[in-house]
C-alpha cells in the first residue's frame, strides 16, 4: 500500500514556487498600476467587462477547498458528496439578480457593509460585520493553511514555508494593485485552473479503467455510490446554503458586482455559476479511485492531489503544482482586497475618520492589508484542525444573513428587527446543531431560523424603506 | 426491510465527461469573451 509523501523534490518544488511568485507579484504590480485613486483600488474603476467578470467570480469560487475538499467529499460521501459540492455554484446562479439590483442602487457603492448600514441601521450593521470579517478570517485561514500544506504534500516544502510564500505574494501584489491586481490576476488563473483540471482528468480516464473501480466501490464502499445515501442528500442542502450565504453578504462578491460595468454583473454570474457547477466533481472523482489503487489516505483533504500526482507521475504532479498555486491564489488576493475594503471603508472611514480623503484612505488600506496578511499568517504558523473544520464553523454565520440580505434588496417592508433576529438568531442556532448533529446540518438550521425571523418580522412591519436612500456620494477624489 | 438503489457505472461515467467537456466549454468561451471585449474595449 502506497503512503502519502511528495511526488516532487523540494528543489523542483521551490523551483516552481519562485517562478510562479515572480510572475504573479510582476503581473500584479503592472495591472494595478491603473488604480490611480481609491475608487480604482477598492472597485477596479467600475468598468469590468463580461470576460473579466466571469473569469474572476468563478476563480475566486474554484479554491483550495474546492480542489482538496471536493474529492474529501467524493472519498467520504461518494457520488452525491461531489455532487454536494457542486451545488456551492447556486450562490453564483442566485447573486446574478442581486448583482444586476446591487449596481442599479448602490451606482458608488463599495462594500456590502454600505449596504447594511444604509438599509438596516446602525445595530445590524456591527452584528453584519461581525458575522462578515469573521467568515473572511477564517476563509483566509484556511486558504492559507491549504498552501502551505499543499505545498507540502506535493513538492515536500516544509508548510510553514510554502505558506509564508503565497501569504507573502498575495498580499505584496494586492497591496499594490487592489482590485484591479485581482480581477487581472483571475483571468489567467482562471484559464490555468480550468485546462489543468480537465488535462488531469483526462490523464487518470486514460490511465483507469473505470469499471474495476466501481466493481471495487460496489464491493468495499458500497455506500459512495448509494444514491439514497442520507447523510450525502443532507449535505448538498446543508452545502448549497453555506454557498449561497457564502455569496450572498461576502463583500469579494459585492466588490466584484460594484466592479463590473452596467448590465454585466447578472450574465457573469450566471454564467461563471454555469462554468463552476463541473469544477467539483471533475476535482472530485479522482478520489473514488484511492480504495483501488491501494493508497493509504493519511490526510483525506489530500486525497485529490496524492492520487492525480501517483496517477500521472511527475508531469502530474507539476501541473497539480500549478493548478493548486493559481486556485489559493485567486482566492487569497480576493480575500485580501475584498476585507481590506470592509475593514477600510465600514470601520476607518465610517467609524474612526469620516472626513478620510482619497490618499489617508489607501494609506490606511495599505496597513490593512499588510495587518491582515500578518494575522493569518500568525494563525496559521501552527497547522489548526482540518480545512473542513475550519471552513464549516462559519456555515450557520454566512447562511443566517442570505434572508437580510436578499429581502433588504427587494423588499421595502424587510425590517431592521427581522434582519438583526435572523442574523443573531440564525447564528446561535446553526452553531448549536453544529455541535449536536454535526456540520452538515448547522447551515441549512441557520438558514431557515432566519428565514422564520425575518419573514414574521417583515409580516407585521409597517414601515417601508426608500431605495432611493442607498445611492451615497462616492468618495471626495481630492486631497 | 430497506431498498438499496445504486448510482449506475454508466451514469458516473457520464457525469464525470460532462463535467470535462463543460470545463473545456468554459475556457472557449471565456476566450472569445476576452477577444470580443479587447476588439470592443470593454475589458475593464
Amino acid at each position: 500500500m502506497s503512503s502519502m509523501k511528495a511526488i516532487l523534490e523540494p528543489e523542483v518544488g521551490w523551483i516552481l514556487l519562485g517562478i510562479l511568485s515572480v510572475f504573479w507579484i510582476i503581473l500584479g504590480i503592472r495591472l494595478g498600476k491603473k488604480a490611480a485613486n481609491m475608487e480604482g483600488f477598492m472597485v477596479a474603476g467600475r468598468n469590468v467587462g463580461l470576460a473579466f467578470g466571469v473569469a474572476t467570480a468563478m476563480a475566486t469560487w474554484v479554491t483550495s477547498n474546492t480542489t482538496m475538499l471536493a474529492p474529501q467529499f467524493a472519498l467520504e460521501m461518494g457520488i452525491w458528496g461531489m455532487i454536494a459540492y457542486s451545488t456551492a455554484s447556486f450562490g453564483l446562479f442566485l447573486f446574478a439578480p442581486l448583482a444586476q439590483r446591487i449596481k442599479k442602487l448602490m451606482p458608488n457603492g463599495l462594500t456590502s457593509g454600505d449596504f447594511v448600514r444604509m438599509r438596516y441601521g446602525r445595530t445590524s450593521w456591527i452584528v453584519f460585520l461581525v458575522i462578515s470579517i469573521f467568515y473572511a478570517f477564517t476563509w483566509l485561514v484556511s486558504m492559507a493553511m491549504a498552501g502551505g500544506i499543499l505545498m507540502q504534500a506535493v513538492s515536500g516544502i516544509h508548510y510553514q514555508l510554502g505558506m509564508t510564500v503565497i501569504l507573502f505574494v498575495c498580499v505584496t501584489y494586492t497591496i499594490f494593485g487592489g482590485l484591479y491586481a485581482v480581477i487581472g490576476t483571475d483571468f489567467i488563473q482562471s484559464m490555468i485552473i480550468l485546462i489543468g483540471v480537465v488535462v488531469v482528468g483526462i490523464g487518470i480516464i486514460i490511465k483507469l479503467d473505470f469499471h474495476v473501480i466501481y466493481n471495487d466501490l460496489r464491493t468495499d464502499q458500497p455506500m459512495l455510490v448509494n444514491a439514497l445515501l442520507p447523510a450525502s442528500i443532507m449535505a448538498i442542502f446543508n452545502n448549497m446554503l453555506f454557498g449561497i450565504g457564502e455569496v450572498f453578504h461576502s463583500n469579494v462578491w459585492w466588490s466584484r458586482a460594484f466592479a463590473m460595468r452596467k448590465n454585466i454583473g447578472k450574465k457573469a454570474y450566471f454564467l461563471a455559476g454555469i462554468f463552476w457547477f463541473p469544477v467539483p466533481i471533475a476535482a472530485g472523482f479522482i478520489a473514488l479511485s484511492a480504495n483501488s489503487l491501494g493508497l493509504n489516505i493519511t490526510s483525506p483533504d489530500m486525497v485529490g492531489p496524492f492520487v492525480a500526482s501517483n496517477l500521472l507521475g511527475y508531469a502530474g504532479s507539476i501541473i497539480v503544482f500549478i493548478v493548486l498555486f493559481c486556485s489559493l491564489a485567486s482566492s487569497i488576493d480576493s480575500l485580501l482586497a475584498a476585507l481590506s475594503d470592509l475593514i477600510t471603508e465600514d470601520i476607518y472611514r465610517k467609524m474612526i475618520n469620516p472626513d478620510a480623503r482619497d490618499k489617508q484612505l489607501r494609506k490606511a488600506s495599505l496597513f490593512i492589508i499588510i495587518g491582515i496578511g500578518v494575522l493569518t499568517w500568525m494563525i496559521c504558523m501552527p497547522r489548526i484542525g482540518t480545512l473542513a473544520t475550519v471552513l464549516f464553523f462559519a456555515g450557520p454565520m454566512v447562511a443566517s444573513t442570505i434572508w437580510p440580505i436578499a429581502t433588504g434588496l427587494f423588499w421595502k417592508k424587510a425590517t431592521k428587527e427581522g434582519a438583526i433576529s435572523g442574523m443573531v438568531l440564525g447564528t446561535i442556532s446553526g452553531l448549536i446543531c453544529y455541535f449536536v448533529w454535526g456540520w452538515f446540518t448547522a447551515s441549512l438550521v441557520g438558514a431557515v431560523v432566519s428565514m422564520a425571523a425575518v419573514l414574521i418580522a417583515t409580516k407585521f412591519s409597517r414601515s417601508e424603506f426608500n431605495f432611493e436612500n442607498l445611492d451615497e456620494k462616492p468618495i471626495p477624489k481630492k486631497i | 426491510m430497506t431498498t438499496e438503489w445504486y448510482f449506475s457505472e454508466t451514469f458516473i461515467i457520464t457525469l464525470i465527461i460532462s463535467a470535462l467537456v463543460l470545463i473545456s466549454i468554459a475556457v472557449i468561451t471565456l476566450i472569445v469573451f476576452f477577444i470580443r471585449d479587447i476588439k470592443s474595449k470593454e475589458v475593464w
